[in-house]
């Protein structure tokens, strides 16, 4: 790697001759921008998903009330003019002769929304469990490690569907309940704010459940390099000194693991808003008349027939996702290149 | 071996005791009871109901007699299905999936391997960057897209296959190259990058300077040590895909093992539940044993003493 002898090289530009695993991460600085920058791949990628978002959070208050409401046009295919006004639909409208390109839009938000909280979520609880075990080893180590083996071999499925209908309906009670009191007491600001938020209880499941189950491999992944980390010189140093776990892993350990965690939680954003879709398809996710990616997908897979198909309510959601899932997993890639962060 | 046997075994017991554990207490959390859903019946029906299916007294001690039942290998009877034993319901709707699961298997694991290899051996290529390309579209595009895709070109366009149902290989097809779509790209990912380390090391450089043909160091030096990553994958995919997936399934309209799974959930139906999550982690162990097996026919150098990390 540094073919260099003669320059005194520090230990971590020496990970590659000696015969310790190199630190697979080596924090955000050392080019990684610059290297995420030369990758057209992407920097692509990180220009589609910057417009998509803008798009999908700008755009919507600009459609006219008949792009977003129930009208007579419905099935009407792509690029149809709206029977009363002149509004154009793009993507062609759906059963209840709403706009398709203002539900994708709709959709968008929704599912980039849960896809990157329950990703944040996830990485929260992955790397607070990864670190502790990597750091505390020995037998609580193995404990922790052999507690994610046995969750890995649930079907994730379960904890969502069950977390969902254990809570669901809990949680809708306990706003319900706050909006009453705060109705009681006349916070005007707050009564509102709650009754607002009803509707979204289940996005807030769905972000919790799926954050709550997709920190496994965060986990494992964090683990293993808080173990290469943990016998580094600079850590020993810091220790021999006298300085306490707290500080060592706050200090020292924890921004060596921002390059992986970063990676990771690229990567942990497309299996979220896979896992939403997945739920919503099968009608356990977000419920009409919001909609998600996975929603739009279902309705548009269940008017596929050999008479008459609206193939656009199919083709454009599952485009929107497709090019959103490719961009981040793009993305992904090229920070773990960039980062040479690796899993195993 | 032996000892490599009886640890997996007493970890299999182990793991399926905390698995049991969990699911049949996740699945008391959820509100209400199988008995609940239509009209309620009178209390003391209800009552007789909840004696005849062992659901009365404590919830400890409905899990202490659930484990006892486990224990004398009976997996109990089905709430929804009522006069079904848990394991009628399984055997039912398991062989199905287990030949759809079983293609897309092979499928995955030749085409899989095949391409990735394609992919090291000329890497930077055009082949190389086309298949790269195939593999991330297909991890991100789901099942429920992929499907209604497929059956919209060859069934509907093209009439090659029929739109769903079972029976017959050519209904198989279609099925099981949805199902195995992403594991095809996901293995050839893993089987470029793992090939490309390999070629990289130096007893290949020693092969090549020997003057070997690029076939057989590909072939036989290469392939066998790179395979490795790609056998630890195979051993839960195998247990996820023989499992069924209630997706493939209910868009081809296959009566399969997959939707046992979610219904269970949805109908309260515990106990078949518990034998669905028991039939995915025996599976689960048992191939993860075959793949350390495999380990150490492939590379020597991994000795099996007994002591090896499983996922």
């Amino acid at each position: 790697m540094n073919k260099n002898h003669s320059k005194i090289t520090t230990p971590e530009e020496e990970g590659g001759a000696s015969f310790l695993p190199e630190p697979a991460s080596r924090g955000l600085r050392s080019g990684a921008w610059q290297k995420i920058l030369r990758n057209r791949t992407a920097l692509a990628s990180l220009w589609v998903l910057g417009i998509m978002i803008t798009a999908a959070f700008a755009l919507p208050p600009f459609f006219p009330d008949a792009a977003s409401l129930p009208s007579d046009d419905t099935y009407l295919p792509p690029l149809s003019r709206a029977s009363q006004g002149s509004f154009l639909y793009l993507m062609g409208t759906d059963i209840n002769g709403s706009d398709l390109l203002y539900r994708v839009l709709a959709g968008a938000r929704v599912s980039l929304l849960v896809g990157l909280a329950g990703a944040i979520v996830a990485l929260f609880i992955g790397a607070a469990y990864g670190t502790l075990a990597g750091y505390l080893g020995g037998r609580v180590e193995a404990f922790m490690m052999r507690t994610v083996d046995v969750l890995y071999s649930i079907p994730r499925v379960l904890f969502i569907m069950i977390f969902i209908a254990a809570f669901d309906s809990r949680l809708k009670a306990a706003i319900d309940g706050a909006r009453q009191w705060a109705f009681s007491i006349q916070l005007d600001t707050l009564h509102d704010f709650l009754e607002s938020s009803l509707p979204y209880s289940r996005i807030l499941i769905l972000i919790l459940s799926l954050g709550l189950i997709e920190w496994l491999t965060m986990a494992r992944i964090v683990r293993g390099q808080v173990l290469v980390l943990r016998e580094q010189q600079f850590v020993t140093a810091s220790r021999a000194l006298g300085q306490r776990p707290a500080p060592i892993i706050l200090k020292h350990i924890l921004p060596n693991l921002a390059g992986i965690i970063l990676t990771y939680l690229t990567l942990t954003v497309p299996a979220v808003i896979l896992d939403e879709s997945f739920l919503s398809f099968l009608g356990l996710g977000i419920d009409d008349p919001a909609s998600s990616w996975g929603s739009l997908l279902r309705d548009g897979a269940q008017v596929i027939n050999p008479l008459e198909s609206q193939w656009w309510l199919l083709l454009f959601p599952a485009l929107a996702m497709a090019l959103a899932l490719l961009a981040l997993n793009f993305l992904g890639d090229g920070l773990r290149d960039a980062l040479d962060a690796r899993s195993t | 071996m032996i000892g490599l046997l009886t640890k997996r075994l007493a970890g299999l017991g182990l793991v399926l005791f905390a698995v049991v554990s969990i699911t049949f207490f996740l699945a008391r959390l959820q509100p209400g009871g199988p008995f609940d859903a239509e009209k309620a019946p009178p209390a003391f029906i209800k009552e007789e109901l909840l004696r005849h299916y062992d659901l009365d007294g404590s919830l400890w001690s409905q899990y202490t007699r659930y484990l006892g039942d486990l224990l004398h290998g009976d997996l109990r009877v089905s709430f929804e299905y009522r006069n079904w034993t848990v394991g009628e319901v399984i055997g039912q709707q398991l062989p199905v999936s287990l030949q759809l699961g079983a293609v897309a298997f092979l499928l995955s694991t030749f085409f899989g391997v095949s391409l990735g290899c394609l992919a090291a051996m000329r890497k930077d290529t055009w082949i190389d960057r086309a298949s790269m390309l195939t593999a991330l579209l297909a991890i991100s595009l789901p099942s429920f897209i992929t499907g209604p895709l497929l059956i919209g070109i060859f069934s509907l366009a093209l009439g090659w296959f029929p739109v769903g149902g079972w029976g017959g290989v050519r209904s198989l097809v279609l099925p099981a190259l949805c199902l195995a779509a992403p594991y095809i790209a996901y293995i050839a990912r893993l089987m470029r990058n793992s090939m490309l380390e390999v070629l990289g090391a130096d007893y290949i450089r020693t092969a090549r300077a020997k003057g070997l043909a690029p076939r057989h160091i590909g072939g036989r030096h290469a392939l066998k040590v790179a395979l490795l990553p790609v056998v630890t994958f195979l051993g839960p995919l195998a247990a996820h895909l023989l499992t069924g997936s209630i997706i493939v399934e209910s868009v081809f309209s296959i009566p399969g093992a997959g939707s046992i799974f979610v219904n269970s959930i949805q109908n309260r139906d515990t106990f078949l539940l518990c034998g669905v999550v028991i039939l995915y982690c025996t599976l689960l162990v048992l191939f993860n044993l075959i793949v350390d097996l495999a380990y150490s026919a492939l590379d020597p150098r991994i000795q099996q003493n007994g002591g090896s990390q499983g996922e």
